[in-house]
């Protein structure tokens, strides 16, 4: 009877089912046929010719070949390499099925690709094969060959894996109801014999990047037993805070720098070994895991990662950065048969925004057994909810999970059964005590948290003229225990989220407890209670405006400050031409958030140069009423992975394209990438092409065509230099083009980069590489070239050879606090009394630009006339000596102390500033010939707070050489070498002059060296005439 | 296909092809100057007006002996074509070492059209100057073809046309160590 209850009850279920009329969820994939099936967001590109995949959870857009197919017309444009990595078929959208909600999307993620090593997959077709309409697994699959992410690491890759004769297959499939995308990535032997991996065995690795490369490379090479990793290359987006369970929690990028110290050496690669990728993110997050194989790269090679834990799901992260994080999650076979296949799965997974909805998916994956933990978080005081708190889950000290609170204060997540801790963290209160939990399986855990309550501060400020300007606000604090430690461990912890508070770092107490950018110098805002000092600024045309103030918890504090004017620069302007927000991948910045700082530095104009991305900040400096204050200029920095960055302005903004305009950033020759920022200008001629820190490790123009500070000219480079040149025809020094317009001498706070690097007297421990560097001089490598050319020297030769390109300094900055606009910047002169905003015009930018009228400085103002000619002049005076007024300002927060005055790249005199604030003097100068004369200030006082110290070394391309080099002796490599320039220091004063140039006959200014031989090359397409011409038909009679 | 055929269907196209509303179709000049090591190698493409000035140059060509049409063509296109240009380095004309025409129908198939390639020495170092008489017809462009051969900081940008230009200015940079041999004016 029993059992016949039970079947009719089911049979009734099943029929109610039915009578509902809703359909099982279903998954679909297909050609995007209109942008409006895209997905919106930060950092959406799909378009029209795109793959959709999605269901009732969650949508992916993986991008077409972008290539042209042969035959097409001439209206096809390619767009391979669209944003962010070299060619398409990558996943490049990703996020929730927003069915009722935000109809624009909330795409945050920038990019991901699989790796097989360094090699990526060239698309030769992007198809749906499997458009979901039976119900199952909605399909897409990329077939491709194997193309190089990174040309420098193509010889390490040709040893490694040899991907001429590989074909690669990646199938995106994706099941009805879940939030993940399962990715199945295939290696394929498409040549006649076996493939073995590693391809090349340690002698012939050897022939390729050893003793047996030109000039000698790798040491040691042979003697390496290397494997081949393979993986995904997840790159998640500015907005997205990267998490992995363990010791690192939300502090990757050091938590993997600290595991290289432990690194067992090759076969292993050096990394941190992780059980999944998760990161948090407003309103979306991603995660990326993959199933237990037997092929798990970490588990086959464990001894090289003792005392890391390990798990049968355990990927290796090798390095991360510029936003790309390597995830290496399989093994190679030992070998393939001719037209043998491998096949290994990721999940790519989408969250609501914190880590624990991307942990409960990867449970579910794994079938584990769970139990939830969930509750609310309220104020201690009123019991209101805390809104976008952070519950941190711990166990044995180690991070496990990250859970949110929504609007209401409220969480919710799984987790193993076991015990844990939790606290919760934001950045305006107490962190809570932590406290123990316990999951059972099937159970539900349920917690109120009471957080001490925050204080309110109301600060009002107006300028010398008693306008609410934009300013920056800052609480300073102080602490005794930061005198003589890091202070990361100390005021913050990154491993739990919380944001950096900057130190002094020069042996004080003092650090930044929270920064505000205001557009009309007005404050509300809730703070951790405590002792602070007031501080304001706006720029460095103002004094410091300071106040102490008492912050007791659950009381408001208000005041009333005034900026004082420190010194005015009649006729001058400031700007920062190098400015990055949400739209780059690397930038989580809205830019209401970024029109908003750069007013409040005092920047005048701001030029917008997202990577790879045209944007015009106009609009919304109009929305947010700073049309008195800013002038923005839409702009793009040209973004390559190997040939340097390239700034273009004022471009035009092509609202049809989903990254503002069309262009090309991959394989392509300098004049190719000069040529197409002039082409998106909004005047062909009058705009400016700009170098970006051209000294940059991988990033920068001259450091990639090794460009020979002495001569101004490529040269190719021997020996392990050599084995990491890139190696395509766009690198040939033929193609190097001089055709730019101005270039970065000063970046950030990179002051380091600004001269040669000299040896350090006394030298510091060893070893060194040869030759043997000598106290106090130029460090040289076995060529005799000096290792680390500076940028001003640099630029001095291409003086003195005739090249006139504008030394600028600019910012590059992509977050706020410790990176601000303006932290380097350009003051322009425009002409008397056109120096407020509507006085000035974007084509006063451009010309006074062109025309070498700017100052590059992070502070002091530093004028240089000649016969009262201006800076960028050409002046004629053939007297024996010639008079140079200089004349020196700066605010009491950055005062100077040193004047040199170089001609022809000489320094002609080196004086010191008694003053530091103000100071003006007039030196001979003694030209013979044609010259040109530059005047240079620097100080050594510490600029904190208005500028705050660089505490950790940026991460650049060191991070991976680094990992790469565990085992190898790459002391000779500069990147790798204990002898280099210090990267993390207090940031200083510091200003340059452009050139007067002095023609002593009137006849027109001859540059003091031979002109250099390759002024541009050209313009690689441009047809040839003759050809033109010989290639028409001829008509005969 | 027999010039004076191509001429004669050009006439007549030209005729029977012009529209009833009488639309004028203005010259059209086209000016590429290639800037090499040694010398210049300039392209111009010319279609006359429409109307009387394409019935007047085609009046010309049929006025000649049928087997001297083709050359003919040539030559009287390739005069117009070059009729309003000037090439000067520090105000010196240039004399043409070579100069090559092809001449067929603009795409539209009404008017005559001809392609000159002229080629000229340059001497090392002075400026270049191009000019036309015509600027309204004119449109020039220029490419750097030898690397270096021209001051870019005074120079237009390459690649680009440039339109009623009545004079166009190219510093010409020392050519070093090994000048260039001029060469005597050809044909």
């Amino acid at each position: 009877m029993g059992m016949i209850r039970a079947l009719v009850g089911a049979a009734l279920v099943a029929l109610l089912a039915t009578c509902t009329g809703s359909a099982p969820p279903r998954s679909r994939a297909q050609r995007i046929g209109k942008l409006q099936e895209a997905i919106g967001g930060p950092h959406a590109i799909g378009r029209v010719g795109d793959f959709i995949l999605e269901n009732d959870q969650v949508r992916f857009v993986v991008a077409d070949t972008g290539r042209c197919p042969p035959g097409s017309s001439d209206d096809c444009i390619e767009v391979y390499g669209r944003v962010n990595t070299t060619f398409g078929g990558s996943l490049v959208d990703a996020d929730l099925q927003r069915i009722q909600g935000d109809g624009k999307g909330n795409d945050q993620l920038a990019e991901m690709l699989p790796g097989f090593f360094f090699t990526v997959i060239d698309p030769i077709e992007v198809t749906v094969t499997n458009d979901g309409s039976d119900g199952t697994a909605a399909e897409i699959t990329v077939i491709g060959t194997g193309g190089d992410l990174f040309q420098m690491t193509y010889l390490l890759n040709t040893g490694l894996l040899y991907p001429a004769t590989l074909q690669f297959q990646q199938v995106y499939k994706l099941e009805p109801g879940k939030r993940y995308v399962t990715i199945e990535t295939t290696i394929k032997n498409v040549g006649m014999g076996a493939h073995p991996f590693p391809y090349l065995d340690p002698t012939m690795l050897d022939d390729l990047l050893g003793s047996g490369f030109p000039g000698g490379g790798i040491p040691d090479v042979s003697s390496l037993q290397l494997s081949v990793p393979m993986g995904q290359l997840p790159l998640f987006g500015g907005e997205q805070k990267i998490f992995t369970p363990g010791v690192a929690g939300f502090n990757v990028r050091f938590a993997i720098e600290a595991s290289y110290a432990t690194a067992g050496g090759f076969p292993s690669f050096p990394g941190m070994v992780v059980d999944f990728i998760a990161t948090k993110g407003e309103g979306v997050s991603y995660g990326l895991a993959i199933p237990d194989s037997p092929d798990n790269y970490v588990n086959n090679y464990a001894a090289g990662y003792a005392g890391q834990d390990i798990t049968k799901y355990s990927m290796l992260l090798p390095f991360t950065y510029a936003g790309v994080t390597g995830a290496y999650q399989y093994r190679a076979p030992a070998s393939l048969g001719p037209m043998e296949q491998r096949t290994y799965t990721s999940y790519f997974i989408v969250g609501r925004g914190d880590v624990g909805s991307i942990y409960d998916t990867i449970l579910e994956l794994r079938r584990a057994s769970t139990g939830t933990f969930g509750g609310r978080v309220v104020d201690a005081l009123t019991q209101a909810p805390v809104a976008h708190a952070n519950v941190i889950v711990m166990k044995d000290d180690k991070i496990v999970s990250q859970l949110g609170t929504d609007d209401g204060g409220s969480f919710l997540g799984k987790l193993e059964p076991g015990n844990y801790e939790y606290l919760v963290v934001t950045d305006d209160r107490e962190r809570t005590g932590i406290e123990p939990i316990a999951i059972t399986a099937g159970g539900k855990t349920g917690v109120l948290v009471q957080m001490k309550p925050s204080a309110t501060l109301a600060v009002s400020v107006v300028d010398e003229q008693g306008r609410h300007a934009p300013v920056k606000i800052q609480l300073l604090a102080r602490d005794e225990r930061i005198r003589a430690v890091d202070g990361r461990n100390l005021l913050y912890s990154l491993q739990l989220g919380e944001s950096v508070r900057p130190t002094a770092s020069d042996g004080t107490d003092r650090y930044i407890e929270r920064a505000w950018w205001t557009n009309d110098g007005r404050l509300l805002a809730k703070v951790r209670p405590g002792d602070y000092e007031l501080v304001v600024s706006r720029g460095p045309e103002y004094e410091l405006t300071t106040e102490a103030v008492t912050l007791v918890a659950g009381s408001y504090v208000g005041k009333q400050l005034t900026l004082t004017r420190s010194f005015d620069t009649p006729g001058w302007i400031a700007g920062d031409f190098h400015i990055h927000a949400a739209p780059s991948t690397d930038s989580g910045l809205p830019i209401d958030k970024r029109v908003t700082s750069c007013a409040a530095e005092g920047l005048e104009v701001a030029v917008a140069t997202d990577h790879n991305f045209i944007t015009d900040y106009a609009p919304v400096i109009a929305s947010s009423g700073l049309d008195p204050w800013l002038l923005g200029i839409p702009g793009m920095e040209l973004t390559t992975f190997e040939a340097g960055h390239f700034i273009g302005y004022p471009l035009r903004v092509d609202p049809g394209s989903t990254r503002g305009g069309e262009f090309l950033w991959a394989h392509q020759t300098p004049q190719q990438l000069f040529d197409q920022l002039r082409d998106l200008a909004v005047h062909p001629t009058d705009n400016v092409v700009q170098v970006a820190h051209p000294r940059q490790q991988v990033l920068g123009y001259w450091s990639q065509y090794f460009v020979d500070a002495a001569t101004g000219e490529p040269y190719l480079p021997t020996g392990i230099m050599g084995v990491f040149a890139p190696y395509g025809d766009e690198f040939k020094a033929e193609n190097f083009s001089y055709d730019f317009d101005s270039v970065e001498l000063l970046t950030a706070r990179k002051l380091e980069d600004l001269h040669t690097y000299r040896a350090p007297n006394p030298l510091p421990p060893g070893p060194f590489p040869d030759p043997q560097p000598v106290p106090g001089e130029i460090v040289v490598g076995r060529d005799g070239r000096p290792t680390f050319p500076g940028t001003i020297e640099t630029w001095m030769t291409l003086l003195d050879r005739g090249h006139k390109a504008t030394g600028i300094g600019a910012s590059d900055t992509h977050h706020l606090l410790g990176d601000e606009p303006g932290d380097a910047r350009t003051l322009l002169y425009v002409g008397d009394g056109k120096d407020t905003l509507g006085g000035f015009s974007r084509d006063d930018v451009v010309q006074a630009t062109r025309e070498h009228r700017a100052i590059t400085t992070n502070a002091p103002f530093l004028d240089m006339q000649i016969n009262g000619a201006r800076i960028g002049s050409t002046i004629t005076d053939s007297g024996a000596m010639v008079p140079v007024e200089i004349r020196v300002r700066a605010p009491s927060w950055a005062k100077v102390d040193r004047l040199k005055v170089y001609m022809n790249s000489v320094v002609v005199h080196d004086l010191p500033i008694p003053t530091g604030t103000d100071f003006a003097v007039t030196v001979d100068v003694r030209p013979t010939a044609d010259s040109w004369v530059v005047a240079e200030v620097t100080g050594t006082q510490n600029m904190f707070p208005v500028i705050s110290p660089v505490e950790f070394p940026p991460l650049d391309a060191t991070i991976i050489l680094g990992a790469l080099s565990a085992g190898l002796d790459l002391s000779t490599l500069p990147l790798t070498s204990n002898l280099k320039p210090k990267r993390t220091h207090t940031a200083t004063p510091y200003a340059i002059t452009n050139p007067i140039w002095i023609d002593r006959d009137g006849g027109g200014w001859t540059p003091p060296r031979p002109p250099l031989p390759n002024r541009v090359a050209p313009r690689s397409g441009w047809p040839d005439v003759r050809e033109q011409f010989d290639a028409l038909p001829e008509v005969t009679p | 296909m027999r010039v004076t055929r191509l001429v004669a269907i050009a006439v007549a196209i030209c005729m029977a092809g012009q529209p009833a509303w009488g639309h004028y179709f203005p010259p059209v000049r086209t000016v590429v100057v290639q800037v090499e090591d040694c010398e210049i190698a300039v392209l111009i493409g010319y279609r006359p007006a429409s109307g009387e000035a394409t019935d007047t140059i085609l009046a010309r060509i049929a006025s000649q002996p049928k087997s001297q049409q083709l050359a003919a063509a040539k030559n009287v296109l390739a005069q117009h074509a070059l009729a309003p240009l000037t090439f000067t380095v520090d105000k010196q004309p240039l004399v043409p070492t070579k100069v090559h025409a092809k001449i067929g129908l603009d795409p539209g198939g009404t008017r005559p059209m001809v392609i000159v390639l002229v080629t000229y020495a340059l001497p090392s170092g002075g400026t270049l100057a191009v000019t036309s008489k015509d600027p309204r017809s004119t449109r020039i462009s220029w490419a750097d073809r030898g690397a270096g051969r021209v001051d870019l900081e005074q120079a237009p940008a390459q690649g680009r046309w440039f339109t009623g230009v009545a004079s166009f200015l190219l510093s010409l940079l020392p050519t070093g160590d090994s000048a260039c041999a001029i060469s005597k004016p050809s044909h």
